[in-house]
Order: structure tokens, then C-alpha cells, then sequence
């Protein structure tokens, strides 16, 4: 036991224990004598379990006294206050001063880094972290099926699966249905186009909404079906009815019928990306579940515990269900291979941003890395500086663990001033990203930097600090003193080494730069493909829309006076100086608001219970192909003749008659139509594809219907009231003719309102928004990355000149020629973009997939892109060893010589 | 919360360097008598470790509050013998009053029975 204790006095400072340590001993024998006495060996047990740990504790302290040299001068009451982080960040502080340029560079390489990453994340926090303003948003799902057998990823819900599922799940808490539109408001004041969304009782419970003043309209109760009764948004009781306490009960006059409000919302509701100012009730009785028509957005509360898998199978089970209404029959839902599909409601809002935010991140996450790998670099070179300093440290005492921790708290604190630097950087990054932005980017205005942004931004400032700050510290883990001292500083011994770690660093830098560079690559491929595809339409930067909704007021008593208002308009329209052409539609493309139906055709007659396919439809007025610059290909146009007349004719596109007869000419005079109960419809002409959906989607079939039309879709009369104007203008800036537009509007018709107007153009970038962003984005990452990935490598290879200079000298001297001597410089710097090729590919091959989505007309492996980028990378990396391999070439040999 | 100024030394005593102190002013004592003294007198409220305590002893030692006496050679030659210096008492006596006044603080308050 004697022995133990000789050990444990060991752990105390030398000084202390010859003061000391006979005592210490003599105290502890004699104490423990008296413990066994009076409270046998248990208590000696516990006696040494406490002093044992006491010594260890005691000598510690001692120890890290001794260590700071305070000891006498003053007496330290309370060693363990001793603030250590404060005293190292002052020497950090100063050691970083003495050398500002190396701390400049360094806290801007990381700022670059940091900034670039904290920017985006506080898009990424916005947009996709932040719940929606509901109660337990992560129970909100919303509810819709896929249907491969159509041709539909996803489709909405039906009255027949709204009714089935509402009586039938054993899954949700609540479930309903909404689908938010555009209303015309008069009476009030002028009238006003505001949004309305129609909603269900279950829908309403499942967002847990509850009135300010009134009450909210029920659709499962008797009492309120088949009364007009709404419930009006906190912002448009302020702006409309001066937030008046007895609005309730008051009437509005929307789409020229009377509605009763029943009660006022609490502030700031908004559902996904609809601020409606009207909620009206969504009521759908068991009459309409013949519907095939999949208008309803399906919205639900998850119980508690029940997760979005087992939501589907009991929706999956529901499906066959459904039959039990007359909209389709069992093996048809077969058929359709109709299955659940069911959301967060989240990811409805926030869609495919999703992905292409978190590839982002990440990517701006690599830039930070490489930024990190050139800080380490940076630090090694100086570490190497240093280590003739660390060398006589370690010898005089300075404990490894003191010296790495004063490392350490160097980085850190550049690691902070660069998040400092880097945190302004993000605000302007920011402010540029929201102007850059896609203006469809959901939730734009949750967009800034909070809390838990700060949060971030200073999490991963330490980080790499800590990070790069390792470098140094792992290096100084295995350092052989004795050389570093005895051979003057140029540290020929461990070198080799360091050199190997400092290439390493390199070869990553260029890999990851390589990723960056692939991945921009190829979204610039996918961009000009995307730019290269025929759209169907020509010339959309001179075609302006604007959406006009007749007032139901208008038109009331008899429908079919929408036809001549609309003549009227498009002849107004077209009498605007520079307007070559006008018509209107009901859906322009890219806006995906195109209908659909399913299509009969005469001459294919379907056999037993088989059902038609669902096609696209528009109707259409005046001279919407010709303005439009889709081709007639075979017949002709549909005529206002054809639209007074109420004939039953129309226009489908080219992939629909050559699906049917083979080509265009052969599908005149032939019928199709919607509904069984409907009259044939007979073909008059045959018009180009047009990529209604997207750039990136096939175009879709079309069918072109007048305006106003009998029969039609199992209704007796269906006349478009709501249609996009679209004219065609010979004007450089047609948008500058907006005043004119608005004066030919208003001259007929007063009460018209008018939002929206924009160019074709517009809309066709609009719909390319993400790609492009994306794309600036990545390209600004990769071009960070590839500058950061050559400093490093230039930095790696003149490093490599200047302990080799000696023996380049000697070589040169011995009859190596200038050419020589580069040339064996450049063969590092080839070395390391080899490697970091090489790594990179690889990187690419996994990193690009995430890219899938985006892409258009490449692989995620486009060989072009890969060996383009890859060829780019070999060029900048030689370049950047070109230039130490020139000053390799000028050692003059002879004073190489006469040093050595 | 600064200390009073009425002592030089502007940092915080230990308990167990005040208890210390007390220890050392009824005479000298070597550092099992300390040990043992505290133990008895807080009645056992104090566990008192080895290391720490000899910490202590140097600390006052060296803020030289106490004074290290000759070693008695007869009985056991390596124990050395402490004492208080006229600093030390008069620290200890400063240290007392402060508790003196947070007792009857607590008194005051009803926090520690007034009888006691």
C-alpha cells in the first residue's frame, strides 16, 4: 500500500512533493491506522476511495498552478477559477495579430465559406424547417392518390373518394377537402377579384381553425347545406368592414349572388401559399359522387401515432370502396391502378424545392470544406514555422495538451472571426438570393437570419475552427523534438510527413472542387436543352396575357352573353396601336391549369366496361392559334361562327390525331367527345403540340373547344367566363402597352378586374426559375471552389519549391537543365490533380444522382460534362503549379552552392 | 460582490483554510492533529482529503498566514509542526466576523433558529 501511495505522490509537482510528500504519507498511515480501529477495514476502504481521489484531484490542480508559474506571487485561493479560455484567447489573439496577413487570408477564405453556407441555410430554415402556423403541423398531411393506369403521378380527390374516405378511415382525425379560386366581389366598393377558398367542415377541424368573432359554416350538418354562408378572413373584415364587430350576419354579393358572413378568422390564417379573404363552404352531396372529375385538394389530421404509412394502407383499403359510388367501377380502379398518395402537407407547399434546397446546402457545405482544407494548409505552414517554438516549449515543460489547446483556440477564434465577416457576407448574400430567387420559391417571406440561424452560423464557425485547428494538433501529436531543435528549424526529418498530409489536403480540394464543377456542368447541359426545345409557340416574349374573369353579375340571366362581352374585349383588344393579333383561352400553358377529361372517340369504339383515357382540354376565342404561333397543320381554326352558332366542333392537336388515324388530315370530320350523354363532336382542323406542362414534360393531348358549347361534359350549356387573353404585338416592350390595355378594358366594361399581366416569356421563365437558380447557384459554388481548390494547390506546391530549392540548386549545378527542374515541379502538382481526379470522379458518380431532378436531356453521368469538367480542373490545377515551377527554374545554382 | 476591505487580501478563504485558521489558534499542530481537530469540532460534517489539505497548508504557507515550525525529532521525525502568524489571526478573526454577521443574518431571516 505503501507503494500505491508512493505512486499517487508522484502525481504531484516535484517542488510540492519534496515540501510535502513525507508528511502526506506519515498523515495518510497514521490516518488510516485509526480509521481500521474504530471502524474496521470497510471503512479503511471507503476512507482511501475518498483520498485516493482526492490526491488525484489536489495534484491536478497543483500541477496546472505550478504549470502558470503563479504559486508565490499571489496567493491563488481558487486555482480552478482560473479562467483558462480567456488567458489562451489573449494569446491567441496576439499570436494571430503578429501575423495579420496570414489572419486576413484566412478569416476571408473562411468568411467566403461560412457566409456562402449561413445564406443559404437561412433559405433552407425558412423554407423547409420552419413548421406551418398550425397546431402539431407534422399530423397535417395531404391526401391524394397516384394513378399510373392514367398517366398521373399525382391526382387530387373526387367527391365519391372525399364522401368514401370521410366515412371510412380509421386513420384520421379529421379529413376534408379545399380548392382555392378567384371570386368577384360587388357592392362593397368597386368590385374586387378576391381569393376564396373553398373548404370542408373536416378540412377546417383538421387545421384546428377557430373563428375570432362568429362561427365557422358546417358541412356535415343539415341546417347550413344549401345556405350561402362564408366566414371572412381578419384582413379583409379590417380592410372591407373597418374590423366593425357586427359584420356577422351582414350579406356580400359574390359572383352576383347573396352570402351571408357568419363569422371573422383569426389573424394571419393562410393555407400552404393561399391567403384567402372568403372561406366558403366546399359542400359535396352525394349527388355529384358520379364525378369523375379530380377537382379536390384532400387534407388531413393523422391520429395520434398513426404515421403517413399506415394512413396509405388504410387508404389503400378505402380505394375498392369507393366503387360503391356510380364515378367507376372496381376493375377500373384496377385498371387506373389508383393508390394512395398521401404528403406531408409540408412538402405540398414547399414541393421539389425541397430537394434542390438541401442539394444546395450541401453543396455550399463542400465549399466550406474545401475553404477548411486551405485554412488547415495554411496552418500547417505555419505550424511548421512554429515548430522550432512548440519544439522548445514541449522541452522547457509545456504540456502537449497545453500547447494543443493553445492551437486550437487560435483556430477557433479565426474559425469566429470568420463567421463574423462570413455573417455580413450571408445578409448581402441574401438580399441578392431573394432578388435572384424564383418568385414561386414557397414561403419567401420566412425567409432572414433568426436565432436559430445565428445559432448555425456560430455552431459552424467553431466547428471549423476546431476542424482545421486539428491539422496542427494531430501534427503536433507525433513530433520528433530532438530533430526539429537540433536541425535548425528546416525540419528535414518529419517533413516527408507533413508534406504528405499538406498533399492530401490538396488532392481534396481539387476532388471536391472536381464535384462542384461536374455539377454546375451539368446543369448548364441541362439549361441549354431545356432552352433548345421547341415550345410549340413562337415568339413569347410578344405575346402578352392577362386573365379576365367576366362578373357572373354580368351574365347571370342569360350565360351565353359571356360570348359577346368576349368578342367585344378581343375586338377592343385588337384595335391597340402595335397589337398585330388577340385571342383568348382558358388556359395558357406552363400554367398548369389545363382541364381534363376523358375523351370518347366515334370511330374507336371501347369495348364492355373499358373507359376512355383523360385528355387535356381548353376552350378557346378569336384567333388564339394564330397569336399563339401554334401552326394549323391540317383544316382550319374555330370561328365565332362556330361559337353563336353553337356547333359542335373542335380542334385537337397533333399527337392526338396521329395516335387515332395516323396523320392530321385524317382526323377531319371525325368525332370525339367527353360524356356518353354528350352530341359528337366533329374534328374541323388539327394544330402543332405545344409543351403544355412544362419545358421538361412531353406534350400533352389536346382538344380545343369553343367557348361556349352545348352538350358538353354531361352539361347541357358550358360557357367559359374566366379566359386568358393572350395578344400578339409587334411592339420591342409589349408590356409597355399595359395602359392602353387597361383603357380598352375599362372603356366597355368598367367592372372588369385586371391583375397578372405578363408575357409568354414570362411565363416560360417562370417555369424555368428553378432550374436556373439552381443553376447560378451551383455555378457560384463550384467557381468558389475551383479558386479555393488551385490556391491550395499553388500554396502545396510552392511550398514543396522552397524546401527543395537547395536540392533543385544542386541538380541545376550538375548540368539539370531550367526545364528539368520545372518540369520535375509540375510532375507534383500533376500528381496531386491525378489523385484529385480521380477521387473526384468517383465523388461525382455518387454525388450527381441528387442532381436527377433537375437535370433535362443529360445523365446524371453525361460523359461531355465529366471529361470537360475534369479537363478543366487538370488545367487549373497545372496552372496553379506552374507558376512555383518557374521560380523552381530560376534557383541559381551558384548560390545554392555556395550556402550549402 | 466584492469582498470587505477591511482585510488586505481580496481573495476568498476557503473553508477549509478558515477552518484551518481556527485550528491553529488554541497553538501549534501538525497536519493529522488539523485534520483531526476540523473533524471533531464539525462533527464530522467536514471529510477532509490529504492532498487537499496539505494544498491548503502550502497556500497559507505561502500568503504566509501561517508559519511552519521546527519538526520535533523524538517521535516521529517527519512531521512539522504549523502555527498561526499575526496575519493569520488577524484574517481569521476578519473571516469570523463575516460569518458572525451572515449568522445573525440568518437568525434574522428565521432561517437558523435563534436559540441555537
Amino acid at each position: 500500500m505503501l507503494q500505491l501511495l508512493r505512486q499517487m505522490l508522484r502525481l504531484f509537482p516535484t517542488s510540492f512533493r519534496n515540501r510535502y510528500g513525507d508528511e502526506l504519507a506519515d498523515l495518510l498511515i497514521q490516518k488510516t491506522r485509526d480509521v481500521r480501529v474504530r471502524h474496521g477495514w470497510f471503512g479503511v476502504i471507503r476512507m482511501w476511495a475518498f483520498q485516493a481521489h482526492d490526491l488525484v484531484r489536489s495534484a491536478t490542480l497543483e500541477r496546472r498552478i505550478e504549470r502558470r508559474g503563479i504559486g508565490r506571487s499571489r496567493i491563488a485561493f481558487r486555482p480552478t477559477a482560473l479562467p483558462l479560455i480567456p488567458v489562451s484567447l489573449g494569446i491567441a489573439a496576439r499570436s494571430l495579430r503578429r501575423q495579420p496577413v496570414f489572419a486576413v487570408v484566412a478569416s476571408l477564405t473562411l468568411a467566403l465559406g461560412i457566409g456562402a453556407t449561413t445564406a443559404i441555410f437561412s433559405v433552407v430554415n425558412g423554407v423547409l424547417l420552419k413548421p406551418l402556423a398550425f397546431d402539431r403541423p407534422e399530423q397535417l398531411v395531404s391526401v391524394a392518390h397516384t394513378a399510373p393506369g392514367l398517366g398521373y403521378r399525382r391526382i387530387a380527390q373526387t367527391a365519391a373518394t372525399y364522401l368514401t374516405y370521410q366515412e371510412e378511415n380509421r386513420t384520421f382525425d379529421s379529413f376534408g377537402v379545399w380548392n382555392a379560386t378567384q371570386a368577384t366581389v360587388t357592392g362593397l366598393a368597386e368590385p374586387e377579384l378576391v381569393d376564396v377558398l373553398w373548404i370542408s367542415e373536416g378540412a377546417l377541424m383538421a387545421l384546428g381553425v377557430r373563428p375570432q368573432i362568429g362561427r365557422l359554416f358546417r358541412t356535415s350538418t343539415s341546417e347550413d347545406i344549401d345556405r350561402n354562408l362564408t366566414v371572412i378572413s381578419h384582413c379583409y373584415w379590417q380592410r372591407q368592414f373597418g374590423a366593425d364587430e357586427n359584420v356577422i350576419g351582414q350579406t356580400i354579393t359574390l359572383n352576383g349572388s347573396t352570402w351571408e358572413i357568419v363569422g371573422v378568422l383569426h389573424p394571419g390564417f393562410r393555407l400552404l401559399q393561399h391567403e384567402p379573404s372568403l372561406l366558403l363552404p366546399n359542400w359535396l352531396p352525394v349527388e355529384a359522387a358520379g364525378s369523375r372529375s379530380f377537382d379536390y385538394h384532400g387534407l388531413a389530421r393523422l391520429r395520434d401515432g398513426v404515421d403517413i404509412e399506415e394512413a396509405s394502407r388504410d387508404v389503400e383499403r378505402m380505394i375498392p370502396l369507393t366503387a360503391s359510388y356510380p364515378w367507376a367501377t372496381e376493375s377500373e380502379l384496377v385498371e387506373w391502378q389508383l393508390g394512395p398518395n398521401i404528403t406531408p402537407l409540408k412538402s405540398e407547399l414547399v414541393g421539389d424545392v425541397g430537394s434542390v434546397l438541401w442539394v444546395l446546402f450541401g453543396t455550399f457545405s463542400v465549399v466550406l470544406l474545401v475553404a477548411c482544407a486551405n485554412v488547415a494548409n495554411l496552418f500547417l505552414v505555419r505550424a511548421e514555422a512554429r515548430q522550432r517554438e512548440l519544439a522548445i516549449r514541449t522541452a522547457l515543460g509545456g504540456a502537449r495538451s497545453r500547447i494543443a489547446f493553445q492551437l486550437l483556440t487560435e483556430s477557433v477564434l479565426l474559425g469566429l472571426l470568420g463567421g463574423a465577416i462570413g455573417l455580413g457576407i450571408a445578409y448581402l448574400g441574401l438580399e441578392l438570393l431573394l432578388h435572384l430567387g424564383p418568385s414561386d420559391l414557397p414561403r419567401l417571406d420566412n425567409i432572414g437570419i433568426d436565432g436559430f440561424v445565428l445559432l448555425f452560423t456560430l455552431g459552424s464557425s467553431i466547428l471549423v475552427g476546431v476542424l482545421f485547428g486539428l491539422f496542427p494538433v494531430t501534427q503536433l501529436g507525433k513530433p520528433a523534438l530532438v530533430s526539429a531543435l537540433g536541425d535548425g528549424g528546416r525540419g528535414s526529418g518529419t517533413s516527408a510527413h507533413r508534406q504528405r498530409v499538406r498533399k492530401t489536403i490538396a488532392v481534396a480540394e481539387v476532388a471536391l472542387a472536381l464535384v462542384l464543377l461536374i455539377g454546375s456542368g451539368l446543369l448548364v447541359r441541362s439549361f441549354q436543352s431545356l432552352r433548345s426545345v421547341e415550345p410549340g409557340f413562337s415568339q413569347p416574349e410578344q405575346v402578352l396575357t392577362l386573365r379576365l374573369t367576366i362578373p357572373l353579375v354580368d351574365v347571370i340571366r342569360d350565360r351565353i352573353r359571356a360570348v359577346p362581352i368576349t368578342e367585344q374585349l378581343t375586338q377592343r383588344l385588337s384595335e391597340i396601336p402595335w397589337v398585330e393579333s388577340v385571342g383568348a383561352t382558358s388556359a395558357i400553358p406552363m400554367e398548369r391549369r389545363t382541364n381534363t377529361n376523358a375523351v370518347y372517340v366515334e370511330d374507336f369504339p371501347l369495348l364492355g366496361n373499358q373507359r376512355p383515357r383523360p385528355r387535356s382540354y381548353k376552350a378557346i376565342a378569336g384567333d388564339y392559334f394564330q397569336t399563339m404561333g401554334i401552326p394549323l397543320l391540317a383544316g382550319r381554326t374555330i370561328t365565332w361562327e362556330d361559337v353563336y352558332g353553337r356547333l359542335p366542333v373542335g380542334v385537337v392537336s397533333e399527337n392526338f390525331a396521329r395516335e387515332y388515324w395516323g396523320n392530321p388530315g385524317a382526323a377531319l370530320g371525325r368525332r370525339v367527345r367527353h360524356d356518353t350523354s354528350d352530341v359528337w363532336r366533329e374534328i374541323v382542323g388539327v394544330v402543332g403540340d405545344i409543351r403544355d406542362v412544362g419545358l421538361a414534360e412531353a406534350s400533352p393531348t389536346i382538344m380545343y373547344w369553343p367557348m361556349a358549347v352545348e352538350d358538353f361534359a354531361g352539361l347541357s350549356l358550358w360557357v367559359r367566363r374566366s379566359m386568358v387573353y393572350v395578344l400578339r404585338s409587334a411592339h420591342p416592350n409589349p408590356k409597355t402597352l399595359l395602359s392602353d390595355v387597361r383603357e380598352a378594358i375599362w372603356s366597355g366594361n368598367p367592372n372588369l378586374p385586371l391583375a397578372n399581366v405578363q408575357t409568354l416569356e414570362d411565363v416560360m421563365s417562370r417555369s424555368m426559375a428553378r432550374t436556373s437558380f439552381t443553376l447560378i447557384l451551383l455555378a457560384l459554388a463550384a467557381g468558389i471552389a475551383v479558386a479555393l481548390g488551385s490556391v491550395g494547390v499553388y500554396g502545396v506546391i510552392s511550398y514543396v519549391v522552397s524546401l527543395r530549392s537547395n536540392e533543385i540548386g544542386v541538380r541545376l549545378a550538375l548540368g539539370a537543365t531550367k526545364g528539368d527542374a520545372s518540369r520535375l515541379v509540375l510532375r507534383q502538382g500533376a500528381v496531386i490533380a491525378f489523385f484529385g481526379i480521380l477521387v473526384g470522379l468517383c465523388g461525382a458518380v455518387g454525388g450527381t444522382r441528387f442532381l436527377s431532378t433537375l437535370l433535362y436531356g443529360v445523365t446524371p453521368l453525361d460523359p461531355t460534362t465529366l471529361l470537360a469538367a475534369a479537363a478543366a480542373i487538370a488545367f487549373v490545377s497545372l496552372l496553379a503549379a506552374y507558376m512555383p515551377a518557374r521560380r523552381a527554374a530560376a534557383v541559381d545554382p551558384v548560390r545554392v552552392l555556395r550556402t550549402e | 460582490m466584492g469582498r470587505r476591505p477591511s482585510t488586505d487580501e481580496t481573495s476568498t478563504l476557503t473553508p477549509l483554510m478558515f477552518q484551518i485558521l481556527l485550528a491553529l489558534s488554541q497553538g501549534e499542530r501538525h497536519g493529522y492533529a488539523i485534520m483531526q481537530e476540523i473533524e471533531d469540532r464539525t462533527e464530522g460534517a467536514f471529510t477532509i482529503g490529504a492532498g487537499t489539505l496539505y494544498r491548503a497548508l502550502k497556500q497559507l504557507v505561502d500568503a504566509e498566514l501561517i508559519a511552519e515550525g521546527k519538526a520535533k525529532p523524538k517521535v516521529h521525525s517527519q512531521r512539522r509542526y504549523y502555527r498561526l502568524t499575526a496575519a493569520g489571526r488577524r484574517r481569521a478573526a476578519a473571516e469570523a466576523r463575516v460569518f458572525n454577521g451572515m449568522v445573525t443574518w440568518a437568525k434574522d431571516s428565521s432561517i437558523l433558529d435563534a436559540s441555537n
